[in-house]
């Protein structure tokens, strides 16, 4: 149905000293659910503005369906879009929210009220229609919000940050609304967030955003396993990976106050670089033969029940390096002892040393 | 704040507050008067002037000072415009100055209510010669009586100035007038303009050909013939071309100046205004068919207030500021056009001679008080028939039913017929008593007099009861002594026994007293109550005591008999407030006291509040329930009588003769009004707010601030300013139309028809208006989140359907007590906007409610019926009030 194609799409806001998104390049294809993902100021929002038609686009091409729409007028570009505050026309009932841009496209009443029947039925809204937004509560009127989106059966829904006005527990259960939401639908999804865990349970594929430039574009667990360069393996997972500074020497590499061989090819490597270790690649037991120990002065027990954090310095003397550890629920460690995590030398990560290295 | 101690002091200071505010001790001042040394012998007098001729009046006082050490004169300069306000105010009380100099047009006014010193008794036949006749005429009230109430300073008439250059002779007619503006005028120039709407200054005219405005006893007398002569005239003329189609008074002199006005109507007060180098004329306005064009003559006169504590002392400056003597250097030193014939002897300044010949010419302006009533309607009646071209005849009737009527209504004292009735009783009762004298004696009071006028017609001679208690006021025996020597006094009597007849008394008063009557001297003032009654035989003279609880009426039998008689308290002087006031505080210390240990843990809060919530009642609820009260009653000037819903009724069944327009149609006007402007207020105010808040536009901030000013202005000069862009000659929008080739509003009357003074009244108050609207356009604009027009664009809502279906909807949460309060504000605030800019023309049309009440209250003095029309306008604002508050609780609270 709709493909979106972003093509080097640059956004320079009159008066900005630089672009708040530059080149940034990437294809959604129909149906697919794309996760936009990155820090707050990234310019998320922006990339999905300029899609949306709310935003001029300074430089690049935009298509949907295949057609050019950098020119095209919001109402004409076959997007419903979800806002971060739900934009709820407050002086409307949920009823008239929902069938306005129905109206708006002049649908015969019968047509709007059987969709908006079933968009309500489908989440769970129905008793509420006669009420106006204010008398909702914040779930509810998320799910006002989608209702305005999908009863318009638009190719592409964009949304931005659409469960961050919700606690903990509600996002939880919206997430999976919105995941089932998608199956149903089979709608091309732009999804604008600045939370990982969502972005990696939602995403068919994640497009990780940093400072206006596209660092990744894969699915959520390449984008685990093999991230791009240190920004995105640090953006990912949590608690984010531990980094040391390292030294290539020998067919192995120095670092975490011991020694790791280097994969087969990296066999040559030699210099400077940073090794990351993801936390829950430390562990207490040793996992196998070829597993690296790694000592760890503890300042910091977290037990999060199922599991416990561990943090503290590692133990080379010069208590520089911190590091986080995901252990399990009964550890042995305590505070100001030292204790010995075990590393199998596969799942470490390399990167060119620098500000924001790319993976070795 | 809670020791017990700190709490004992509040209280205590609370009470002290109350009592403060409510018992105050009314007759303190009265006794710090009467402590006045009597060797200081002081005696202090207002007046207006300014410049050279306050410099001169402030000399001539000094010399008085200088020649005299055992009286002392203190001057006191008070603005013209409120002179006459606080003036009236201060005698209202009993106080304000013993001397001060005003015009004479308030003399019958002011007469009638008692506060003026009438002078006959004081006065010789040579103080009288000394100035000119029309003078004296000028301050006798009634007209062609004895009572005379002050002595003249100067005379100021209006004449016909001109140009020398264009005009080398005056006209002597009004035919050669017209024979010499004739070709003097066209182009924008004229040979003659005079203020022809404005009836003091049209007065010469009527006077021309045999009219006037009032009869000779003071009653009102537009619809004549001669009236209508007079303004066919002036109609003629205006039609010819030969007068300007919308004039004001300093117009005239400022066309004059220019070079475009060759001939003016104007007085002495703008000798200093003429521009240096056109060579000023002087003379009198000429003969009309009944000769003379007489213009109103006001006399600016020094008076005495009854209430002068020293009036020897203060009838000796009189005569010292009035003399020749000091008229003379008035003359001289500040070009005072003075009343002394003797002072103009040898002055050879043409030009105030000029004026003094026409002073010398001209009719005293009545001073009678139905005058104040011929103002408005015969400037009116001027408009509609010169500038209208409306039938004469039928519009100076119309005219004259609204003077009688709104003069009937103002003046009339009501409740005379209740006077009479009860002076009659007590008429009875004296003859009862004549009987048992026994009975007389014993009442604690004197009821009742006769007064008998001897043979001669000239010595009132008053027969009275004198009762044991009783204190009389200002008593001299002078008249009945019947002659010239000093006044003197004789004060309250001390039971019968002390009033004994006088030596002063001559032989023939003692004679013509019956017997069983004791004289105990004559009461002045009653002496000129007894002239009064002489002087109008056809309506009782009314006099009230100092503290209006009592009134003497004088009535002149067919015999030739004047009965004085005093009848009870027909006015019970309402101090009613002072007890409300009282009860009030006492109630809330009461409850205070009562609820003080509920009150206690709060204590200090109440305290907080207590200043407010007493400056509330105060302020706000005691003058609002004083106006209530007042609209059930008959109030004016001269009277005040309860009459339950009788000015309701007369309003609500439009009765009243003296208006020209009924409630309903003031009422239906006001509401059109609101409507209309509310309207464009809205809609500019929208429209400008939306161009405003376009992210686009460049120098946002310099046109918001542009658009502001109209509000920042003061209302009413920027009314004045309005009124003068629609002068029909001159005006800015005339000659604007006229550029762009609407030749018919060359010189097109605004203000002539209901619809366009309509329209001017709108065009200065929509201007006035739109930026309150606009700022809270402004306001609720940015407050509406921008991400809903994005949903909207989204949703595919085009420019029209967003403003429809978003802006609209979110607006009226703020919009709507705008326009709620916007509808308050036209409906009741506007005043200076119809005041000043089409005063209500043509003739009440354009009035709203609001301007109506003032109308009867400061035009007509008729304070009752403006209160309850007042309290009509409350109610009809009550009423809108709440249901805009039903519809707004239904609209409230669209955002959370
Ligand atoms: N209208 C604008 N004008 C100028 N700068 C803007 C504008 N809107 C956003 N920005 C800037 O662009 C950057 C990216 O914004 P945004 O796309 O909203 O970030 P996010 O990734 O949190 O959604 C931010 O630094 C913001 O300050
Ligand atoms: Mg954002």
């Amino acid at each position: 149905m709709a493909q979106v194609v972003l093509d080097k799409l640059v956004k320079h806001y009159d008066g900005a000293e630089k672009p708040t998104v530059t080149n940034v390049s990437l294809t959604v294809n129909d149906g697919e659910f794309l996760v936009l993902v990155g820090p707050s100021g990234c310019g998320k929002s922006t990339t999905l503005r300029m899609i949306a038609g709310l935003e001029d686009i300074t430089g690049g091409e935009l298509r949907i369906g295949g057609k050019r729409m950098n020119e095209v007028h919001p109402k004409d570009r076959d997007i419903a879009m979800v806002f971060q505050s739900y934009a709820l026309y407050p002086h409307m009932t949920i009823r008239e929210n929902m069938a306005f841009g129905l109206k708006m496209r002049k649908f015969p009443a019968d047509e709007i009220a059987s969709r908006v029947k079933e968009a309500a039925e489908m989440l769970d809204l129905s008793h509420l229609l006669d009420r106006k937004p204010k008398a909702l509560s914040g779930g509810q009127r998320q799910r006002v919000a989608m209702g305005r989106a999908i009863v318009r059966r638009a190719p592409v829904f964009l949304f931005d940050e659409p469960l961050s006005n919700l606690d903990a527990k509600l996002r939880v259960q919206m997430r999976a609304e919105i995941a089932k939401l998608h199956k149903k639908l089979g709608t091309t999804i732009i999804y604008v967030t600045h939370d990982q865990v969502e972005a990696m349970t939602l995403a068919d594929r994640i497009a990780v955003l940093h400072a206006g430039i596209l660092q990744q574009h894969a699915t959520p667990l390449e984008l685990y396993e093999t991230p791009a360069n240190r920004f995105v393996a640090s953006f990912i997972g949590s608690p984010g990976m531990n980094f040391c500074d390292g030294l290539g020497r020998n067919g192995s590499v120095e670092g975490f106050g011991t020694h790791f061989p280097l994969p087969e090819r990296l066999k040559n490597f030699e210099g400077k670089c940073v090794i990351g270790i993801r936390p829950e690649h430390l562990h207490e037991e040793k996992p196998g033969e070829g597993a690296v120990e790694v000592l760890l002065d503890v300042d910091l027990i977290e037990p999060l029940g199922a599991e416990t954090y561990l943090g503290g310095v590692i133990g080379d003397g010069t208590g520089k390096t911190r590091l986080m550890a995901r252990v399990g629920a009964h550890t042995a460690g305590r505070v100001d002892q030292r204790i010995s995590l075990w590393v199998n030398p596969a799942n470490i990560h390399l990167f060119a040393s620098g500000e924001n290295g790319a993976a070795l | 704040m809670t020791t017990p101690s700190l709490k004992r002091a509040c209280l205590a200071l609370l009470a002290a507050l109350f009592a403060a505010i409510g018992l105050p001790a009314p007759h303190a001042t009265a006794d710090a008067r009467d402590k006045a040394p009597d060797s200081a012998r002081k005696i202090l007098v207002w007046h207006s002037y300014t410049g050279e001729e306050q410099k001169v009046f402030e000399a001539i006082v000094e010399g008085f000072n200088q020649s005299r050490s055992d009286i002392r004169v203190d001057t006191l300069r008070i603005p013209y415009d409120v002179f006459a306000d606080k003036l009236t105010s201060a005698m209202g009380v009993d106080k304000g100055p013993d001397l001060f100099v005003f015009a004479h047009d308030r003399v019958g006014y002011w007469a009638d209510q008692g506060r003026l010193e009438p002078l006959q008794h004081q006065v010789t036949i040579e103080d009288i010669e000394r100035y000119t006749p029309a003078a004296i005429d000028a301050l006798t009230y009634p007209q062609g009586s004895r009572m005379l109430y002050g002595l003249p300073m100067a005379m100021k008439a209006v004449a016909l100035v001109y140009d020398k250059a264009k005009v080398p002779t005056p006209p002597k007619t009004l035919d050669e007038l017209i024979a010499i503006a004739r070709p003097l005028t066209g182009e924008g120039r004229y040979g003659f303009v005079s203020e022809w709407a404005s009836t003091f200054a049209s007065a010469s005219f009527l006077h021309a050909f045999g009219g006037g405005t009032l009869t000779a006893d003071g009653r009102p007398d537009l619809a004549n013939p001669k009236n209508a002569e007079a303004l066919s005239f002036l109609r003629q003329m205006l039609a010819g071309d030969l007068l300007p189609r919308e004039v004001n008074g300093a117009m005239v002199t400022a066309m004059f100046n220019d070079g475009r006005a060759s001939m003016i109507i104007t007085g002495p007060w703008d000798l200093g205004n003429f521009r240096k180098g056109i060579d000023v004329g002087v003379a009198p306005i000429p003969q009309g068919p009944a000769g003379w064009a007489k213009p109103y003559l006001s006399v600016e006169a020094l008076m005495m207030n009854a209430a002068a504590k020293d009036k020897a002392a203060a009838f000796e400056v009189m005569r010292y500021l009035t003399s020749d003597a000091s008229a003379r250097m008035r003359l001289e030193q500040a070009g005072q056009p003075v009343a002394n014939r003797a002072a103009w002897e040898g002055f050879t300044d043409e030009r105030l001679n000029g004026f003094r010949a026409q002073a010398e010419l001209s009719i005293p302006m009545p001073s009678a008080p139905a005058m104040r009533h011929v103002w408005t309607p015969m400037d009116a009646t001027l408009t509609k028939v010169i500038g209208q071209g409306v039938e004469v005849e039928s519009a100076l009737g119309e005219a004259q039913k609204r003077v009688v009527a709104n003069a009937d209504q103002a003046d009339r004292a009501d409740p005379l017929d209740v006077i009479i009735r009860g002076a009659e009783k007590a008429y009875e009762r004296l003859e009862e008593q004549r009987a048992h004298p026994e009975t007389l004696l014993a009442d604690s009071r004197w009821e009742a007099a006769v007064l008998t006028y001897l043979p001669s017609g000239k010595h009132p001679v008053l027969g009275r009861w004198c009762v044991d208690g009783e204190k009389v006021r200002g008593f001299s025996d002078r008249i009945a002594a019947g002659s010239a020597s000093t006044p003197g006094e004789v004060q309250s009597t001390k039971g019968a026994q002390a009033a004994k007849i006088p030596d002063t008394m001559p032989r023939a008063a003692k004679s013509d007293a019956s017997g069983d009557l004791t004289f105990c001297g004559v009461d002045k003032a009653i002496a000129d109550l007894a002239d009064l009654a002489v002087a109008s035989p056809d309506r009782p003279a009314v006099m009230w005591n100092a503290d209006r609880t009592e009134v003497t009426l004088a009535k002149m039998s067919d015999d030739g008999h004047v009965a004085l008689i005093r009848s009870g308290a027909p006015i019970e002087e309402d101090n009613t407030w002072i007890y409300v006031l009282a009860l009030f505080f006492a109630a809330i210390a009461a409850v205070t006291f009562a609820f003080r240990k509920k009150l206690a843990p709060h204590f200090g809060a109440y305290l907080y509040v207590a200043p407010a919530l007493i400056s509330v009642v105060i302020l706000t609820l005691l003058p609002f329930g004083y106006g209530i009260t007042l609209a059930f009653k008959d109030v004016t000037p001269t009277r005040e009588a309860f009459v339950g819903l009788k000015n309701f009724a007369d309003i609500l069944l439009a009765r009243g003769e003296g208006d020209p327009h009924s409630f309903y149609y003031t009422a239906g006007m006001t509401i059109l009004w609101t409507v209309v402007n509310v309207a464009l207020h809205v809609s500019i105010g929208l429209f400008l707010a939306l161009l405003l808040q376009d992210n686009n536009l460049k120098g946002k901030n310099i046109y918001r601030v542009l658009l502001i000013i109209p509000w920042a202005v003061p209302n009413y000069i920027t009314a004045l300013i309005w009124k003068a862009m629609f002068n029909a000659q001159y005006g800015f929008i005339n000659n604007v139309l006229t550029l762009l080739g609407f030749d018919s509003f060359a010189s097109f009357s605004w203000f002539n028809q209901t619809s366009t003074a309509f329209l001017a009244n709108l065009a200065t108050n929509v201007w006035l208006g739109f930026p309150f609207m606009m700022v809270t356009a402004l306001g609720a604009l940015q407050s509406i989140p921008r991400d809903l027009y994005e949903a909207a664009d989204v949703d595919g809502a085009g420019r029209w359907m967003k403003f429809r279906t978003v802006t609209l909807p979110l607006l009226k949460p703020a919009l709507f007590p705008a326009i709620i309060l916007g509808a308050i504000w036209t409906f009741n605030l506007s005043f200076n906007v119809i005041y000043l800019v089409s005063g209500g023309a043509p003739d009440g049309a354009t009035d709203i409610l609001v301007t109506q009440v003032y109308r009867y209250a400061f035009e007509q003095y008729r304070y009752g019926y403006a209160a309850a029309y007042a309290t009509l306008i409350f109610l009809i604002l009550v009423t809108y009030t709440v249901m805009t508050n039903r519809i707004t609780k239904a609209t409230e609270g669209a955002f959370e």
